[in-house]
């Protein structure tokens, strides 16, 4: 039984026959491989493991102190969480909700998609598809990597006035924005279809 | 319309598309199976180290209650001795809105602090003229102060804090007393007492006594000025200025500016002074001076060296060894005269070259004279000396006896009150002569070994005339050595 399918990197079609667990088909234009065997199941596997990590350094991250000012004596250390509180009560809503929002929810969401996704078979196939859809769109929004780009020229333009430390938590910042992109990148969406 | 592929894929035929080489592949198979396993292990448990981390890196809380917060504000310090050793966590009003709650998180290794016992304050910069205190936090943050409990108290987390710093804890060995006063007449904490004009304590506490009669002052003499403060002593306040207006015109008293402000208690012992007194003493505080105490001027030993001192101070004598020697063809009369220390075994401890015949002197003519005495290098008798040789020149610490007796009211030094060799350590020394008066007081880091003996800094100021002189250790009190003046560069010489 041959299935048609096209190239990631150039697009040109293929009749792909079913593969036997030791083989692989590569495009004949472009040598790039188009089909795996199961490989479905090594994507999910990285995806769930990648995903996993990510949600487990995501409370360390947001909960744990990320940044230590002093200024003049002033000793000033606030976490993702606290400042985004701080900011509330000082009446930034708008700030707030945004850095709430784009931080901290749908950066979960994405991690928590992904996980789910990386679990074929556990839901059907269309919520599957609907929740995918969803992660490349909540994806494109969720902001933690900015912020680390954000605390990094802070530090650098900063650093004269004020003395900084960063807390714990930037390592586990810096790790799960990494291992959410791991997560995201190892995802092949065409397991959602091939696994039944 | 059944044939859409070939609409969607123009110029091409169904079935015509290549076949997709196929290579050979190895993967692990299996749902789920990847390496990438580890790495989540590794990120979980580097998540859970840090809150473990975080847990450790945070101590104890503790609440402490304040009337008044001052500002405090969360992230503020807690400071022990200068350094900081928690942080405010956050401040809120006590359930009936009458107290302010602090919640302080100590550090880790600030444990000690959260015991029965421990007083808290709030430090804010203070300016009076006595006192300009807790500058560092007018621009910077205020922070909390922590004077802790002894150790062993028991643990506790809640705390009623201080609403001013501490009482002064007079320092060990403060006498302290009590003074009476009618009206507190400005009298603050800290004001402080003087004896002619300089600062002998502090005011520690005022407050009204227990029958509300009188005003007591609690104060604290400075150990070294104990001695001062006889049962006979009068006290007199000086709180602020006096104005008095008159014929002859306007006469402004005061005295210096911290005492205009926080007063001053001024004191004065007759000459006569009675017996020194102990802590508890009760005095009167007199709103002003008897012109007669001000005309007091009494002699008073005190402080520990001090008082050391006059009760066992060395009296050494003058010795003087004349002779005479023929210069130019003619007879000259020489001397040399330095201090002698007459002992309680009737020898004389001396330098050599002042018992010992100079060369070029004429036969006969020599004599050592002291305590009135003229006796000749014949009739005494050298009892022990240095064991470095006697060269020529180089003097050395000598006893000597005499055939003929000394007077007999002649001031004795015990032999038991001498070290015949200096000390290993470096250490304070006192040089006498005469009278207690005249001691030349000696720092150790004055002092430096040499050859010889302990060499005496250049930067004190020796005279001559002090050659012969005793050293008196100020750690035992015992005579060390002699100390030698030459071009007024002084040298402890051990006495053996």
């Amino acid at each position: 039984m041959t299935v048609l399918k096209a190239c990631h990197c150039c697009g040109l079609i293929h009749s792909v026959q079913l593969l036997k667990p030791d083989e692989r088909s590569v495009c004949t234009r472009c040598k790039s491989v188009i089909d795996r065997p199961r490989n479905n199941q090594q994507s999910q596997g990285r995806t769930a493991a990648a995903s996993l990590a990510a949600l487990a350094l995501f409370p360390a991250a947001v909960l744990l102190p990320i940044l230590e000012i002093e200024k003049l004596g002033q000793h000033h250390q606030s976490s993702v969480i606290g400042g985004i509180v701080e900011l509330f009560r000082s009446g930034n809503f708008l700030v707030g909700t945004i850095i709430l929002v784009f931080s901290i929810v749908f950066p979960l969401t994405k991690i928590v998609a992904l996980i789910e996704l990386s679990w074929l078979g556990a839901l059907r196939q269309q919520h599957q598809a609907w929740t995918y859809r969803w992660m490349e769109q909540i994806g494109k929004w969720s902001m933690m990597d900015v912020m680390l780009l954000a605390l990094l020229v802070m530090m650098i333009k900063l650093s004269d006035l004020v003395q900084f430390h960063f807390g714990p938590a930037v390592i586990a910042f810096t790790l799960c924005v990494a291992m959410s992109m791991i997560a995201a990148i190892c995802f092949d969406p065409h397991a959602i279809w091939e696994s039944k | 319309m059944n044939s859409l592929p070939e609409s969607i894929i123009p110029g091409a035929e169904r079935g015509s598309e290549p076949k997709a080489i196929v290579e050979s592949n190895t993967t692990v198979s299996g749902r789920f199976v990847t390496r990438f396993w580890w790495m989540t292990l590794v990120c979980a448990l580097f998540s859970l180290g840090l809150f473990w981390f975080a847990r450790q890196r945070d101590g104890q809380l503790i609440v402490v209650q304040f009337d008044d917060g001052f500002g405090l504000k969360p992230d503020d310090r807690l400071r022990y001795r200068g350094i900081d050793v928690g942080a405010v966590e956050r401040v809120e009003l006590s359930d009936e809105q009458s107290k302010v709650l602090v919640h302080v998180r100590l550090s880790p290794n600030a444990k000690f602090i959260a015991a029965e016992g421990g007083k808290f304050w709030i430090v804010r910069p203070v300016f009076s003229l006595d006192a300009i205190q807790g500058l560092d936090t007018l621009i910077g943050a205020k922070y909390l102060a922590v004077e802790p409990a002894p150790q062993n108290a028991k643990p506790q987390s809640k705390f009623v804090g201080l609403e001013k710093p501490p009482i002064i804890v007079p320092s060990s060995g403060a006498l302290e007393i009590m003074l009476d006063a009618k009206t507190r007449g400005g009298l603050e904490n800290g004001a402080p007492i003087l004896f002619r004009g300089f600062t002998i304590g502090k005011v520690v506490q005022v407050g009204l006594a227990s029958d509300a009669r009188t005003v007591i002052a609690r104060c604290a003499i400075a150990p070294e000025f104990r001695e001062l403060i006889r049962k006979n002593s009068k006290f007199w306040n000086r709180s602020g200025w006096r104005l008095d207006i008159g014929l002859s015109g306007i006469k402004l008293d005061a005295d210096t500016l911290s005492q205009i402000v926080s007063g001053g208690i001024e004191m004065a012992t007759p000459a006569d002074g009675s017996s020194i007194v102990s802590t508890g003493y009760r005095f009167v505080l007199h709103d002003a001076p008897e012109s007669e105490w001000l005309e007091w001027q009494p002699s008073l030993p005190f402080g520990k060296a001090w008082n050391q001192l006059e009760a066992n101070m060395p009296q050494p004598i003058r010795i003087a060894l004349r002779w005479q020697e023929r210069r130019y063809g003619f007879r000259n009369n020489e001397q040399k005269a330095a201090w002698c220390l007459p002992m309680s075994d009737g020898t004389i401890l001396c330098f050599s070259d002042q018992v010992t015949e100079p060369k070029n002197a004429l036969a006969g003519s020599t004599a050592i004279e002291l305590a009135g005495l003229s006796i000749s290098p014949d009739q005494i008798q050298v009892v022990s000396v240095s064991q470095k040789p006697l060269n020529d020149g180089v003097p050395v610490v000598v006893r000597f006896k005499s055939e003929v007796a000394f007077p007999s009211d002649l001031p004795r030094w015990p032999t038991g009150m001498i070290s015949k060799t200096l000390p290993i350590d470096l250490c304070d020394v006192y040089i006498t002569h005469s009278d207690v008066a005249s001691v030349v007081s000696v720092d150790s880091a004055r002092i430096s070994q040499s050859e010889r003996g302990w060499r005496i800094d250049e930067a004190v100021a020796l005279n001559s005339d002090l050659n012969g002189s005793p050293v008196v250790s100020a750690a035992t009190g015992q005579i060390i050595g002699l100390l030698e003046v030459k071009s007024s560069i002084g040298t402890v010489i051990p006495i053996e």
